[in-house]
This record gives C-alpha cells, sequence and structure tokens, in this order.
C-alpha cells in the first residue's frame, strides 16, 4: 500500500477517529488506526480510515493519490503527533516488509511499526443500517439538554445513556431522557416525516458514543445528519463520516413514573435570578453533595447554603407564589445544570413536598422538563 | 508536680457480660458467659463470677462449660452493645471534648486543663465512674496519669471497678514492679525474649540503657525503652469520626468460586450493617478482603451510589467487587469493610428510583436489629442456600 494525501486531509481523519481509538492497552491492536487505500470505480482515490474500541467505531473516507492499494495499521496516538508536525503540504503513508509503515513528508522521514490489518477487528456493518435523515441543530440541541444528566456510575450501567425513544405514533415527538437516579430530564421535538427509525421501541444511546458525536460535529451544525439502527448499535453518517456506536443493553427506568402529575406548589421566577443565587450561595459548599435549602412563603424564596466547617450563606430571590410555605432541600448542583439547560427567561418550580422529585420547566417550553430529587436533611 | 498533661483511660468491666447483668438483673451476682453458640465458639465476655472460675475471654465455649457449668451461657447481641458503646461515648464527651474510643468498651479522655469544670484529674475519675455506673448502670475501671501508656495499665491494674491514680513524676516508680509483659507492644514470645535476656519487670528495662535496649532489641528495643520510663507523648487522637467498620473470618476449610464467597458474606454483611445502624453511621463505600491459602490478600474497594446502612445495599456492591476479583484460587478468609461513613441523620440525597425500596431496606434491618437486640445476634440469621449443611444447629438454654 502506498497513498498520498495532504497532512492537513489526514490529521482531520485523525481528528475524527481520536475518541474511538482504546487508550487501555487490553488489545493492543485497538490503539491503532485502519487505513485502507483503494481506487473507486471512476479512478478517484480513496483512503479510508477506522478506528473502534469495540464499543464505539469510527470510519471516514478521504480523497487522497492511491500510488497502490492496500490496507494496514498504524499506531494512532504515533502517526497523530507526528502528522501534527509534519511540514506538508502532503505526506506519503507506504508498507514497507518486516510490518512497518514509512511516513514521509518535505524532507522528513519516519518509520512507523505497523500491524497486519487482517488481525484488526471488522466493524459491524455500519452502512447497512436504514438511514432516517435528521437536522443536526434538532439531534445536538437534545443532545446537549440530556448528556449531562447521565449517570457515570458504571454500576448503574442502564444510566450510562440517554434514552431515545422514537415517536410512538405518526406527528407524535421523538422523546429522549437522560437520569443519574438523582435528577432526571426529558425532552420532545416535534420532527419530520412519521418514522419511527426502524426501532420496535425506545434503545439506549450510550454516553460515551453521544460525546464522541458531540466532539465530532464541533460547531458546524446546519444541514442534516442520517441516523440509523441496526444490531444493537446506532449509526451517525454525515457526509463520508460514520460513528457507530453499540448501545447501551439495559433497562431503563419508568421515567414517566417518577415525573410528578400534581404539583400543587408553583412557583415562577426568572431563571437567570435562581441561578445566579444559587451559584452565590454554593460558595461555601464544601463539596458537590451539599445541600441548598430553598424556604418558600408568599412571593418570596430565601435559598441558604450552610457549610458546618466554613459558615452560611442565604440569599432572596423575588418569585410569584401563593401557595403553601415549604422547605425543601436539594443538591444545589443539579437545581443550577437544570436551569442553565433551559432556553426560557422564566421558568417554573414544581414542587409537592420536601421529598417528593422537584420540576424545573420553562414557562413557554413544557416538552424540555427537568426533575430533580430533594436531599433529606 | 502539677498535671501539664492528664489522661484518662476507661475501660469497662467485662462489657458484654455486664451489659447482659444490666438488661436482666436477675442475673446480677451470677457467672455470665457470652458467647456465640456453634461446636467450635469461643467465649466473648464472661463476668467476675464466672472468671473466678477461670473462665477466660477467647477460651473455647466447651471448656468454659467445664469449668463453670452452673454459668448463663447467653449469645452475642453485637447491636445492643454498641448502642451502650455510643451512649458510653457521647457520656465521655460530656467531661471532655477530646475522647478516642479504643473499641467499644475502652477510650481514652483528654482531662488536660478541665479542672477548673470537674476539679483534679483524680477527681474528674471519679466523677466519670460514677455517671457510667448511674447512667448506664455498667461498672468500669479507670486509670490516670500524664501519659495514654501508663493510664492504660493503671486501669487494669485494679479491675473491676478500679481507679489508679499516677500522679506526674511516679510513673516510673509506679511501672517498676510490673512484669515487661505489660509493655505495649510486647506479646508473650518479645516478653520471653526480654526474660530470656535478664528483664523481667520494667524497673529492669527502665535501668538498662537505652542503646543497649536498641542493640539488643533493635526498634521495640528504642520504644520499650521510652515506654518503661513512662515517656509517651502521643495525644489523644479526637478524630471521633470513625473512618471504617469491619467483620472478618477466617474460614473452616478454604472456598473457591464466587458463589461461595457470596454466601460467606451474608453473616458479614449483617454485621457491619448491625454495626453502623447502631451507631447511627452509613458507608459511603465498601471494601472486600480476601486471603487466599497462601497467606496472600487482596482487597478491593467501591463507593456505594449513596451511602448506605442496609444490608442489601452492601452485598451488592460487595457482590460486584467478589465477580471482579479472582476467586479460583483458594481462599481461606473473607472480611467486609464499610468505608468513608458519614452520620446517619448527615444530609443525603434521595433517590429517584431505588427510593422506595431502600427506605423498606432500611425498614427492615432496623426491625431486625430489634429482634436481635432482644433475643440474640443468632435469633435471626439471614439464609443462604445450602447453609443448613455447613452450620450445625445446636439448642442452647436461656
Amino acid at each position: 500500500m502506498e497513498v498520498r494525501i495532504p497532512v492537513a486531509e489526514l490529521s482531520r481523519a485523525l481528528s475524527a477517529a481520536q475518541g474511538a481509538v482504546q487508550r487501555k492497552n487490553t488489545m493492543p491492536i485497538l490503539s491503532h488506526v485502519l487505513v485502507t487505500a483503494a481506487s473507486t470505480p471512476d479512478g478517484q482515490g480513496r483512503l479510508t480510515l477506522v478506528a473502534t474500541d469495540l464499543d464505539i467505531g469510527v470510519r471516514t473516507e478521504h480523497p487522497c493519490e492511491v500510488i497502490s492499494a492496500g490496507s494496514l495499521t498504524i499506531p494512532a496516538r504515533s502517526l497523530a503527533d507526528m502528522v501534527r508536525e509534519l511540514p506538508g503540504p502532503d505526506v506519503t503513508l507506504k508498507r514497507l516488509p518486516n510490518q512497518h509503515v514509512e511516513v514521509k513528508s518535505g524532507r522528513t522521514r519516519a518509520r512507523l511499526l505497523a500491524l497486519s490489518a487482517d488481525e484488526y477487528p471488522p466493524l459491524p456493518p455500519y452502512q447497512d443500517a436504514p438511514f432516517v435523515s435528521l437536522d443536526i441543530s434538532l439531534l445536538v440541541d437534545m443532545v446537549d439538554k440530556t448528556l449531562y444528566a447521565c449517570s457515570l456510575d458504571e454500576t448503574r450501567y442502564n444510566l450510562n445513556g440517554v434514552l431515545f425513544e422514537p415517536p410512538s405514533q405518526a406527528g407524535g415527538p421523538l422523546t429522549m431522557v437522560a437520569t443519574d437516579g438523582h435528577r432526571l430530564v426529558r425532552i420532545e421535538r416535534t420532527i419530520e416525516g412519521t418514522q419511527g427509525f426502524g426501532l420496535k421501541g425506545s434503545v439506549i444511546l450510550p454516553r460515551k458514543g453521544l460525546a464522541e458525536l458531540r466532539r465530532i460535529l464541533g460547531t458546524d451544525l446546519d444541514g442534516k445528519l442520517e441516523i440509523g439502527f441496526k444490531d444493537n448499535h446506532a449509526v451517525i453518517r454525515r457526509g463520508t463520516t460514520l460513528l457507530g456506536m453499540r448501545l447501551v443493553d439495559g433497562q431503563f427506568p419508568d421515567y414517566k413514573q417518577v415525573i410528578p402529575k400534581l404539583a400543587d406548589k408553583i412557583v415562577r421566577l426568572a431563571r437567570h435570578d435562581l441561578a445566579a443565587t444559587l451559584k452565590r450561595v454554593t460558595v461555601l459548599a464544601q463539596d458537590r453533595m451539599q445541600p441548598v435549602k430553598l424556604s418558600l412563603t408568599k412571593d418570596q424564596l430565601v435559598v441558604t447554603c450552610s457549610n458546618p466547617d466554613a459558615g452560611e450563606i442565604s440569599d432572596d430571590v423575588p418569585v410569584e407564589y401563593a401557595g403553601q410555605s415549604i422547605e425543601v432541600a436539594f443538591n444545589g448542583r443539579y437545581l443550577l445544570e437544570a436551569l442553565n439547560s433551559l432556553d426560557d427567561k422564566n421558568v417554573l418550580l414544581k414542587l409537592i413536598d420536601n421529598l417528593s422529585p422537584g420540576v424545573v420547566v420553562g414557562v413557554d417550553e413544557p416538552r424540555h422538563l427537568c426533575v430533580v430529587m430533594p436531599m433529606r436533611l | 508536680m502539677p498535671w501539664a498533661r492528664a489522661v484518662l483511660h476507661v475501660d469497662m468491666d467485662a462489657f458484654y457480660a455486664s451489659v447482659e447483668q444490666h438488661d436482666r438483673p436477675e442475673l446480677l451476682g451470677r457467672a455470665v458467659v457470652v458467647g456465640g453458640t456453634s461446636r467450635r465458639a469461643v467465649v466473648c465476655a464472661a463476668s467476675y463470677e464466672a472468671r473466678r472460675f477461670g473462665v477466660k475471654s477467647a477460651m473455647p465455649m466447651f471448656a468454659a462449660e467445664r469449668l463453670c457449668p452452673h454459668a448463663v451461657v447467653l449469645p452475642v447481641r453485637m447491636g445492643r452493645y454498641l448502642e451502650v458503646s455510643k451512649r458510653l461515648m457521647a457520656l465521655l464527651g460530656r467531661f471532655s471534648p477530646t475522647v478516642e474510643p479504643l473499641s467499644v468498651d475502652e477510650a481514652f479522655v483528654d482531662a488536660t486543663g478541665t479542672d477548673a469544670l470537674f476539679g483534679p484529674p483524680a477527681e474528674l475519675a471519679w466523677k466519670v465512674q460514677r455517671a457510667v455506673q448511674d447512667e448506664l448502670g455498667l461498672p468500669c475501671s479507670v486509670g490516670v496519669a500524664a501519659s495514654k501508656y501508663v493510664a492504660k495499665v493503671a486501669s487494669d491494674l485494679k479491675k473491676p471497678r478500679g481507679l489508679v491514680v499516677v500522679p506526674p513524676g511516679e510513673e516510673r516508680a509506679f511501672l517498676e514492679p510490673l512484669g515487661v509483659e505489660r509493655l505495649w507492644g510486647v506479646g508473650p514470645t518479645a516478653a520471653e525474649q526480654l526474660r530470656a535476656a535478664g528483664f523481667c519487670t520494667i524497673g529492669d528495662v527502665a535501668r538498662a540503657a537505652p542503646a543497649d535496649l536498641e542493640r539488643r532489641f533493635g526498634a521495640l528495643g528504642q520504644h520499650i525503652a521510652a515506654l518503661a520510663v513512662g515517656d509517651d507523648a502521643r495525644p489523644v487522637d479526637d478524630a471521633r469520626e470513625r473512618k471504617s467498620m469491619g467483620a472478618e473470618r477466617t474460614l473452616e476449610v478454604d472456598i473457591r468460586g464466587a458463589e461461595r464467597v457470596f454466601r460467606e458474606l451474608v453473616p458479614l454483611v449483617d454485621e457491619v450493617a448491625a454495626g453502623l445502624r447502631a451507631q447511627g453511621l452509613r458507608a459511603g463505600g465498601v471494601r472486600l478482603k480476601l486471603k487466599y491459602s497462601d497467606f496472600r490478600s487482596v482487597t478491593r474497594e467501591a463507593r456505594l451510589a449513596a451511602p448506605a446502612h442496609d444490608e442489601a445495599s452492601l452485598r451488592a456492591a460487595l457482590e460486584r467487587l467478589v465477580r471482579k476479583a479472582d476467586t479460583s484460587r483458594p481462599m481461606r478468609l473473607v472480611g467486609v469493610t464499610a468505608t468513608a461513613l458519614v452520620d446517619d441523620d448527615a444530609p443525603r440525597q434521595v433517590d429517584l428510583f431505588a427510593h422506595q425500596t431502600t427506605e423498606r431496606d432500611e425498614r427492615l434491618g432496623r426491625a431486625v436489629d430489634k429482634i436481635r437486640d432482644r433475643y440474640g445476634d443468632d435469633a435471626l440469621v439471614r439464609g443462604t442456600p445450602a447453609e443448613a449443611s455447613t452450620v450445625p444447629l445446636r439448642p442452647r438454654s436461656r
């Protein structure tokens, strides 16, 4: 195999692949990328780069000059570090005998140890998934509003992802839900078309795969991407880049059951007011689990945070409230993250009692709601 | 000489047995032995009435029953002892802000500078002893000295209900006639070595040149040279928060396989969980210890999703650790430790989904505690498959 490719193009390829390269050294070949050079039927040169850690996989295609077709695997990290420093404008990758690859650019010449392409585990047939087109900005918005609430606790593996619930009927919304067991966020969005994404029910998209998707998509969120599901994998395609992820194999909890339906204590307040207050009072919080106490009386909300080792801060937030007085404590961070994820200027805080879940929801956007479980004082 | 520093060592007399006598006054004045009920059980505590017949802690139960056939043998009620222990430590905390529990039934109390409140150290010691008797209904012995070591030796000298005060400057004279086995860190083997070298009393050690002791006995020599003259500057450590609580068991026969370990975990987790509840604590994490037949041991640790004191949460986390550990080799010991302890009443996050099951498990644990407090730790045992064949049942008279 021998190809010539612009340094910038190879750099793009490696950057897209980097998240799927395995860092742990359990299977050495997974720290490599698989590089394949071939000519398309119309005579164009194509370099295909594949990386996978068996949970997620990335496949990208790039125009190049194929001098001789073939494939090989190259240590991803070394190649990426080197490519970053190459003078350019082009770089040549050439397979040498004895499992080596020559990397040549300008007057730089390097030899890297490679492994046989035959040993690289094949990616699942991502490209065969039945794809459905979706606005990038819509998907990204839904991911950004849910991903932060996933559990990082590997023992709660069924919460290590975002529930993806296709519309149950024509015209119904696409729903995404994430929870770490302490708070939950649910967002619904209407999508064009009535497809159920070829799914029989909902699936759990892995947190890591979604984080990788977010990284690959970057800030260019115009246009559409395609999403498809096949054999326990979700596949997302944008142009010639494919990202596949193994779905979380677990039962997502019945989220509808924990969304309170009959909260009787409803407070209306400016989102930024409460967010600013929470930031102020939690400066004394010693760790991420410090409770923040909300004391609610008619048209007044007092937020207090006390730390036995440091002292106490309290702050008033102007609110509209006519219900019964109530005191309830929350993890300040959960409340703040919920407020920050909302878009509305004014939000409603819906409470039942000091041990039942509270809801934070935009005044004009009931489809995006955050549920936060209180702390017991 | 004034008391530059004053340390009390408070040591309960025959603690478990005394608690039983207190809870069942008809046993006062009778020989009471507290211990396990299985065939290989040992004595955990013996009342002074039983000790007169030669019954001692750690002796096999059958031997105790032979020495003192009329003794009332009672099962261990750890939950109850821990509860009393918690009250004891709280009581001591009224006399000084600096209390260092050494175990369930003994603690150091830093009495430096408490004169204005409670009088001189000897008077304070008497007040403590009386408070323990009046409020807990239990006897204790107290040693008072300028250092932890001397105070501990003093408390042990006139048991039960002893009160021994060693005024500052008199440490050497006090220790002089005592045997070398009373030196901290000197076990039976080291004591034998010391005696063979001509050191029979602590006085013998005190008269030797420290350099000579160090040359002959290494680090131990250096250590005992200081202790023998009453030199022990270690402060009473008031880190009152317990950092961990554990239980471990050496198995009768080596075991293999995760399933077998799961079964051994059951009583250990029960013990630790009951201990946490009795002391008003929750575990933020758990640690598993496995010792293999070659005496090498491994520990594995995990955090819990939420601080817990119910058996189900602790066991689930430990079982996950067991699955990750090597259980293919023969194991001789299984140990469980609750780590990252927090107060039961500390604020804690309620779980959206596990909320109700956790509450139920906690209620169950508390109900089990009540039954065990009344009828003994063995009254209610969590069943495991096929356990009946390995644990012999024996009728017991109460």
